[in-house]
């Protein structure tokens, strides 16, 4: 059979295709060796659970910085992140899961998951390992009693990845989902990338440490080197890397606990961190909070054009006309026929006069509206004069 | 498709021709064929008539939902057709069905009702699979309809019943969603979790829903139907690929504890019930017997007349078609005519157009209908035939397929679609109820075409073909049970459907490459996916292996993807230098990224098309093969002549390509290729003579092997089309070679129309060189890599198509060989002695069995007596 299939150039490969043809093939299928388990526990400092499962427990003190970022549980941040959120921190869980890759479907795995919370003056973090493929549901299981007392769950990309997958996983196990897709979520990735999203070339939690958290890691073994970690277990026995692999998804979920206060401190005042005033402001008007659009959209020089005539409409809404024409009349110097449109309309509808009005209408970009308009307006001052 | 409707009108008709005063169709059909016979009476070589059958019915069953009841009423609908409801009482019965009677018997509604009326009763759920999105949005569309009938029953009696005694269903209906491609992102979630029924393809349950399954969890767990309309399209490749994706299917179902019942609907072919059985791995029910009515049925076979009887040419199949298509619209006949290319649609509609619709102020009274068109501009030609606007529409085989255009009278099959069971269901476009309608089989000069006019007893008697599938064809297998193994892990012990191959063979290969793993202890251990990656993504249902090339357009800047070429035709038709053409504008090829599986095309205005230069050479490995008991020999004991099948390796170059000017055909021009040699093993037929046999021949009647080479070439071009025949398959399915299998040589036509024998560099060779071992060897093989089940029956038919194949040759009217029997001929080959044709007999002779020397006769034979000959017995 081996030899029919290889005659006729069956490939293991997916979407690899041509590129990872045979040539990647090992020359001798790999032996499958079971890797021991209670020494991998033994060096991870982890519990046997049961077979297949390890489960490790890390604390940290909430005065020692990430990166200079602070590690106490705030309700003011998350409140201000996700409004109807459970408010007792104790009961607020960090989750990141490790996978056997990103392709999506059945096929993925999750085979270890981090969980981290507030336990008074400190910091637990469990995290549950799979060690032996048919022991998933045992893992599932384990992992759910961890969450069985969260409310909140925060998470980085957990929405869109972690808790999909995990309810698949629990699927295939035949085990029920525990309420964990109802649970209140705040997924971090959506604030940051309503900040960043059109400033940074992307929102890797990576990237956010380094700009948000000051967190340089160390050391640390790439995401995408996990899953090959995990194989090398699998496979060959071999669970050097999985410690690092550990560390690194504790890394990922301290940070998913600094981040609600840091990206408070953006939302607060998102130009000192040179965020996305304009889209904070409007994502704060899409919850009615006018008030909190107007505080973000200051100061006025550190505003891209499109924040600034958000402001001026907030102001000329709320009956500020003249704060909204000092706006336009400022980016009107610089040229912006936006400005130049809303002065018109200004002077020719409100103030009543044609002639100010004609200056802004021949200044906008050439088209069949700006026809219109200066054909209008010439009409208007001709029968005022 | 829209069976309700239809259902409607079924009711009997009252005659209104003697009150409009209008001939009634009965007589304008007569007068048709009447004046048809009368004019053209030596182009028809073969005549059928069938006579007019009554409707039969049967009441709606007693236990159907009230609701539904009511709704079927409210849209005049009272009683069944005999067949729709047969096919109740069986899906009742538990049954798996397929439903195969004629084109407008109302298939439809035999898996609508059972569908609806177990939605309504136990909130099942089913899943419905069409080959193209098109049809599933036309099904949406009528579900629609009879489910707002369903709404306004409700309404009507929700105060007889009374708050929410009807459930959640009287105030919501049912809900039907199509799912594929088009499907937005958020709308997704709705249709799995709350669609009853799922309207989607095959190719969306491959790539989007069995690799997701956990997603469709709620839905799979009340699966209760699968229907799957168009069941004769699901055959050869397409047909072995979702034969496994139905095993992967099973077993998702049996994972969420479904076990749904399958209604197919189908189109006549031969083995309804056994292929539908292959495709889910159990024993399927057919019904057969239609008791829709069906009015009198003629069909003609038109040889178009001979206009060159030197070179066996014949006046266009053309041209006769739209004379055809013109007597019957100037009768005032509804007529369709089929065309086999996109081209000739447009060609023979501007035919039709320059007669009918010179008067650009009136409404146009001929359609043209085919692939490539915009969705809404198909569905208003549509809706302009249902309504009876057009008097005729010009078709490709986008036709064929379940789209409602209303019934008609006339059809012109402008050559032969390639089978029977597709003629049949061509030719079913006409025929309204209670209404005669006729149907004309246009021949083109193809082989094909030419032995079915010819051989009418063969048309008109044949059942139609069977259609194969392979599920077990080692590269489709191998693809799916990646699939599956990534969907759910595979059981020690565990099947894949009836698979007949080594399942943890194959499984352990996948090991090996490191996709799966085996864990738990033994015996009762999984077979789990470790790898990342999707493998759905890297198989299409319409293909073998590889990936498609896309078509780029360049011109201009910009990047615009305009056609797919399958893997194995890229080599030949989109290799830099060639025009590629897209509704007849063609395209340069500038660029050719063989890697990346992309083609860069310019428009062109060129005044020539190209034709690839390509030589296979095969090697058979007869002595391994039959050390290893692998090859089956058929072998003749007193002639000499065997039959064997086995697998072949076959390497394909292509040196360049040749320019052809058009209209004139004039060679104007070369071009280099510069691709890899196209490897690929499969499974062949082929046929060999004794040494002995052959020198004695080569003595009485070739005169020299190059001669009898010849003769192997030309019998080999017969065979391959007799064989396509058999196959109920495309020629482009089959490849035919001629050689030694050894690799020394292989013999091609040369540009002097002779037979040439290369050696393995593609030197010309003097036969006498090829000294030593002289066996000359016919191969037809199947054209897939890895073989598609396509050269295993015809090798257990290898006497026969010998014997078809004589026929074909022998009924030829040309006189020294033509396209329709040996292959084209250069005008100086008709004086010689040795015919392309005579060589070609005396091969096939031989391998018939008959005896060294024994006379060929050629031509001027009558068409019958030469059938006559032709009719071993197999």
């Amino acid at each position: 059979m081996a030899q029919r299939l290889r005659r006729l150039g069956v490939r293991g490969g997916g979407e690899g295709g041509a590129a990872q043809s045979l040539a990647n093939r090992p020359e001798s299928p790999p032996v499958c060796r079971r890797g021991d388990e209670r020494a991998l526990a033994a060096r991870l400092g982890a519990e046997v659970v049961c077979p297949g499962v390890l489960r490790l427990v890390r604390e940290q003190a909430l005065h020692v910085l990430h990166g200079h970022a602070r590690l106490e549980p705030e309700p003011d941040p998350v409140a201000l992140l996700l409004p109807d959120a459970p408010l007792d921190p104790a009961r607020w869980v960090a989750i990141d899961t490790e996978t056997s890759g990103l392709a999506g479907g059945t096929g993925t795995w999750a085979f270890a998951v981090g969980v981290g919370r507030w336990r008074g003056g400190r910091i637990e973090l469990v995290q549950v390992l799979l060690t032996r493929l048919d022991a998933e549901a045992a893992f599932l299981r384990c992992m759910m009693e961890e969450l069985a007392d969260a409310e909140l769950l925060l998470s980085y990309n957990g929405k869109g990845f972690d808790l999909p997958l995990l309810a698949a996983r629990l699927r295939l196990s035949r085990l029920a989902d525990g309420g964990l897709p109802r649970l209140a979520h705040l997924d971090l990735l959506h604030p940051v990338r309503r900040a960043f999203a059109r400033r940074w070339s992307d929102c890797r939690l990576a990237s956010v440490e380094g700009r948000l958290l000051g967190l340089r890691r160390q050391g640390d073994l790439p995401g995408a080197e996990a899953p090959a970690a995990w194989l090398d277990w699998l496979r060959l026995g071999n669970g050097r890397r999985l410690g690092a692999v550990l560390a690194h998804n504790r890394v990922d979920l301290l940070s998913v606990m600094a981040l609600p206060a840091a990206l408070q401190r953006v939302y607060r005042s998102p130009t000192r961190f040179d965020a996305d005033a304009g889209r904070i402001a409007r994502w704060h008007l899409a919850r009615s909070d006018v008030v909190a659009a107007l505080e973000v959209l200051q100061p006025i020089d550190a505003l891209e054009p499109a924040a600034r005539h958000l402001l001026a409409r907030l102001h000329a809404r709320a009956g500020g006309w003249g704060a909204a024409v000092s706006i336009w009349q400022t980016m009107a110097q610089s040229g912006d026929p936006e400005a130049h449109e809303a002065l018109a309309k200004h002077f020719e509808h409100r103030v009543g006069d044609p002639t100010r009005a004609l200056q802004h209408a021949h200044r906008l970009p050439p088209g069949e509206g700006r026809e219109r308009r200066i054909l209008r307006l010439l009409a208007k001052s001709r029968r005022r004069c | 498709m829209s069976a309700i409707p239809n259902e409607a009108r079924a009711q009997p008709e009252p005659v209104r021709a003697s009150i409009t005063g209008a001939p009634p169709e009965q007589d304008r059909l007569r007068r048709l064929l009447d004046g048809l016979k009368r004019k053209y009476q030596p182009r028809i070589t073969g005549e059928l008539a069938m006579s007019a059958q009554p409707a039969r019915y049967a009441p709606l069953p007693e236990t159907l939902h009230p609701r539904l009841r009511d709704a079927l009423a409210a849209r005049g609908l009272t009683r069944l057709y005999a067949h729709q409801r047969a096919a109740w009482d069986r899906v009742q019965a538990g049954e798996h069905l397929v439903v195969a009677t004629p084109t407008a018997s109302g298939k439809t509604l035999c898996y609508n009702l059972p569908v609806l009326d177990a939605v309504l009763t136990r909130r099942a759920k089913a899943l419905y699979l069409f080959p193209t999105k098109a049809l599933a949005q036309d099904q949406v569309a009528e579900l629609s309809e009879l489910n707002q009938a369903l709404t306004a029953v409700a309404d009507a009696g929700a105060d007889q019943r009374g708050g929410n005694e009807a459930g959640e269903l009287g105030t919501l209906g049912i809900k039907a969603f199509t799912f594929d491609g088009d499907t937005p992102g958020d709308a997704r979630k709705a249709v799995r979790t709350r669609g009853d029924i799922v309207l989607s393809n095959p190719d969306m349950l491959h790539q989007a829903i069995l690799p997701h399954h956990t997603k469709w969890a709620q839905f799979f767990e009340s699966l209760t139907f699968v229907v799957v309309d168009e069941l004769h399209g699901y055959r050869g490749v397409f047909g072995s690929h979702v034969a496994n994706v139905f095993r992967r299917l099973l077993r998702i179902c049996r994972f969420y504890g479904a076990s749904p019942r399958f209604i197919f609907a189908s189109a006549t072919i031969a083995n309804p019930a056994e292929l539908a059985g292959r495709l889910v791995c159990a024993p399927v029910g057919a019904i057969t017997d239609s008791g829709a009515p069906r009015g009198e049925r003629h069909l003609l076979l038109w040889n178009p007349p001979v206009i060159d009887p030197d070179l066996g040419i014949r006046a266009s199949a053309r041209s006769q078609t739209t004379r055809i298509a013109r007597a019957a619209t100037r009768q005032g006949l509804k007529n369709i005519v089929f065309a086999r290319s996109r081209l000739m649609v447009e060609v023979i509609t501007k035919y039709l157009k320059d007669v009918f619709d010179r008067d650009p102020r009136r409404p146009p009274r001929v359609l043209a209908y085919r692939g490539g068109y915009l969705p809404s501009e198909r569905r208003s030609g549509e809706r302009a035939l249902r309504a009876r606007r057009v008097d005729c529409v010009v078709s490709t085989s986008a036709l064929e397929l379940g789209v409602d255009i209303g019934a008609l009278d006339v059809a012109v099959l402008n050559g032969y679609p390639g089978t029977i069971a597709a003629t049949w269901q061509r030719l079913g476009r006409a025929g309204r109820r209670n209404r005669p309608c006729l149907g004309v089989l246009v021949a083109t000069s193809d082989p094909l075409d030419q032995y079915m006019v010819r051989h009418p007893e063969f048309f008109l008697g044949a059942s139609p073909e069977h259609a194969r599938i392979h599920p077990d064809q080692l590269l489709i297998l191998m693809d799916h049970v990646r699939c599956a193994a990534f969907e759910l892990p595979f059981r020690d012990g565990e099947g894949f459907g009836d698979c007949a191959e080594s399942l943890p063979e194959m499984l352990s290969y996948l090991r090996d490459e490191g996709l799966l793993q085996h864990g738990g202890d033994a015996g009762v251990g999984q077979w789990f996916w470790v790898a990342d990656s999707y493998p759905a993504n890297a198989v299409s249902l319409r293909s073998v292996a590889e990936g498609n090339f896309v078509v780029i357009e360049t011109t201009g800047g910009r990047q615009t993807i305009i056609a797919e070429v399958d893997y194995s035709g890229a080599p030949g038709t989109v290799y830099e230098g060639a025009i590629y053409m897209v509704q007849s504008q063609p395209y340069q090829v500038e660029r050719l990224d063989w890697t990346g599986r992309k083609a860069f095309v310019t428009k062109t205005r060129a005044d020539y098309y190209t034709d690839a230069i390509d030589y296979t050479k095969l090697l058979a490995e007869f002595d391994r093969q039959r050390a290893a008991g692998r090859a089956d020999v058929h072998q003749q004991p007193d002639t000499g002549a065997a039959a064997a099948h086995g697998e072949v390796h076959l390497v394909r170059h292509y040196p360049g390509y040749k320019k052809i000017r058009y209209y004139s055909h004039d060679n104007i021009g070369y071009g280099n290729i510069d691709l890899p040699d196209q490897e690929m093993h499969t499974t062949s037929v082929w046929w060999q003579l004794h040494p002995r046999v052959l020198e004695r021949a080569i003595a009485a009647t070739f005169g020299s092997r190059e001669r009898l080479v010849e003769g192997f070439l030309g019998a080999a071009y017969a065979l391959h089309n007799v064989a396509a025949l058999r196959a109920m398959a495309e020629i482009a399915d089959l490849g035919r070679a001629v050689g030694d299998g050894q690799g020394s040589w292989f013999a091609v036509v040369g540009a002097d129309g002779r037979g040439q024998l290369r050696g393995p560099d593609n030197r010309p060779l003097e036969a006498t060189a090829a000294d030593g071992h002289f066996q000359p060897t016919l191969f037809l093989y199947d054209n897939y890599p890895g073989g598609v089940g396509l050269s295993a029956p015809l090798f257990d038919a290898a006497p026969a198509l010998v014997g078809d194949a004589l026929g074909l040759v022998r009924g030829c009217d040309c006189d020294a060989g033509c396209p329709a029997c040996v292959g084209p001929i250069l005008p100086g080959d008709e004086g010689r002695v040795r015919s392309p044709k005579r060589l070609a007999l005396a091969v096939l002779g031989l391998l018939d069995g008959a005896p060294v020397g024994a006379p060929t006769p050629v031509a001027g034979a009558d068409v019958h007596a030469a059938a006559g000959r032709s009719g071993r017995p197999s």
